[in-house]
């Protein structure tokens, strides 16, 4: 398979895992109370995930 | 205190900047440098998506429903991730079709229907209108704010006054004019019309190509022919068109076209031929002709010796057996 389209591919996937992990069955598992080093839960969850999609977009799109 | 000229000076000093920086970019872009090339300054420059509104909006939301204000920044995020996929081809389709707006876009998707491209044109300028106006009233509302500076008064939530008192009014005029001046500018008849003009340039440039042929290649010839396929531009009439008929005569009077076969022109085989000189020598920077004359001649006397000739997928036996009621026994 030609390297741009599987960089396509990746990247769908990646859009695909994002999709899921901010929607309702695993959302709803952070949605509780307790402190992560000061942060509520649920947004610490959210930042956490959307960083980490960024880090993988930039890792799967600069990869040679 | 803050004095409203000290805002209006701030401001327009800003605006200042941005003309300043879009001016620059313009100019690098003119030059082939363009700043945008960057990664980085392409990625930083997506903030556009982010408004005046956006102040506002995500800040209200933010103090109304807490996480509620993220989606709108996630959503685009998970949507950058399908760019590499989605935008290119978007891209490529309007490239070839040279299409500029959204409405020429879904049209020209749904067989270049008019009719659907003026529909998406409605709905896009309505639906924008409510968006528009908040950006005018964020840009209005922030200005009698900051008037009131150090104290914190919100404005009224409806205030009547007189369409020239309104800093709305005011700010709509000076946005329109910024739009103006580096939005529309680039308008570019050529570029919205370039199918329409690339026929033209083809047809006059044949005509041209014959002219020089005729009149200096072979200007003491008594008859000349010309042996070609049937493109559209190699017919008396496209001569017509471009000289008109008196001109046309005069011109291929010593003229006998011969036009090779419709569906088995031989001249493909020399276009074939072309095509593998482009792909396998042409297709890369060559500086100067000196050095193309050496690498084409090199790859000609490589694809000699080879003995190359052309793979029939139509072989003899084939036309035998599909031609065989026509063939006289």
């Amino acid at each position: 398979m030609d390297k741009f389209e599987s960089k396509g591919q990746r990247l769908m996937a990646l859009a695909l895992l994002g999709w899921i992990l901010f929607n309702y069955p695993i959302l709803a598992l952070f949605n509780r109370s307790g402190m992560l080093f000061g942060i509520p839960i649920l947004y610490a969850y959210l930042f956490a995930v959307w960083g980490l999609l960024i880090a993988l977009m930039a890792w799967v799109v600069e990869k040679r | 205190m803050l004095h409203g000229w000290v805002i209006v000076a701030t401001s327009f000093a800003y605006l200042g900047l941005l003309f300043a920086i879009a001016y620059y970019a313009d100019k690098r872009a003119d030059a082939g440098r363009s700043i945008i090339a960057s990664p980085y300054i392409y990625s930083l420059s997506l903030g556009v998506y982010a408004t005046a509104w956006t102040f506002y909006g995500s800040v209200g939301r933010a103090a109304s429903d807490g996480i509620g204000f993220l989606p709108i920044y996630i959503g685009p995020t998970l949507m950058i991730a399908l760019w590499w996929v989605v935008m290119r081809k978007i891209i490529r389709i309007s490239k070839q079709n040279r299409i500029t707006s959204l409405a020429d876009f879904i049209a020209s998707r749904y067989g270049k229907s008019a009719l659907l491209g003026g529909i998406v044109t409605i709905i896009a300028v309505v639906g924008v209108i409510p968006y528009i106006s908040l950006q005018l009233k964020a840009v209005s509302n922030s200005f009698i704010i900051l008037l009131q500076y150090p104290e914190i008064i919100m404005p009224a939530k409806v205030s009547v006054m007189p369409v020239l008192q309104d800093t709305a009014f005011w700010v709509a005029v000076i946005l329109s004019g910024f739009t103006i001046a580096f939005g529309t500018r680039n308008l570019d008849v050529a570029e919205h019309h370039q199918g329409m003009v690339a026929d033209h340039r083809a047809k006059t440039d044949f005509v041209a190509f014959v002219q020089h042929l005729l009149k200096q290649v072979y200007a003491t010839a008594r008859r000349i022919h010309l042996v070609m396929d049937n493109l559209n531009t190699h017919f008396r009439k496209c001569f017509e068109e471009v000289l008109g008929v008196k001109k046309a005569n005069a011109l291929l009077r010593r003229v006998i076209f011969h036009y090779t076969p419709k569906h088995a022109s031989w001249l493909n085989m020399a276009e074939i031929e072309i095509g593998i000189l482009d792909r396998q020598c042409l297709d890369r920077r060559l500086p100067d002709q000196a050095t193309i004359i050496t690498e084409v001649n090199a790859w000609q006397s490589r694809r000699n010796t080879e003995q190359r000739g052309i793979e029939w997928k139509f072989t003899r036996q084939d036309a035998d057996t599909k031609m065989a009621r026509h063939y006289v026994s």
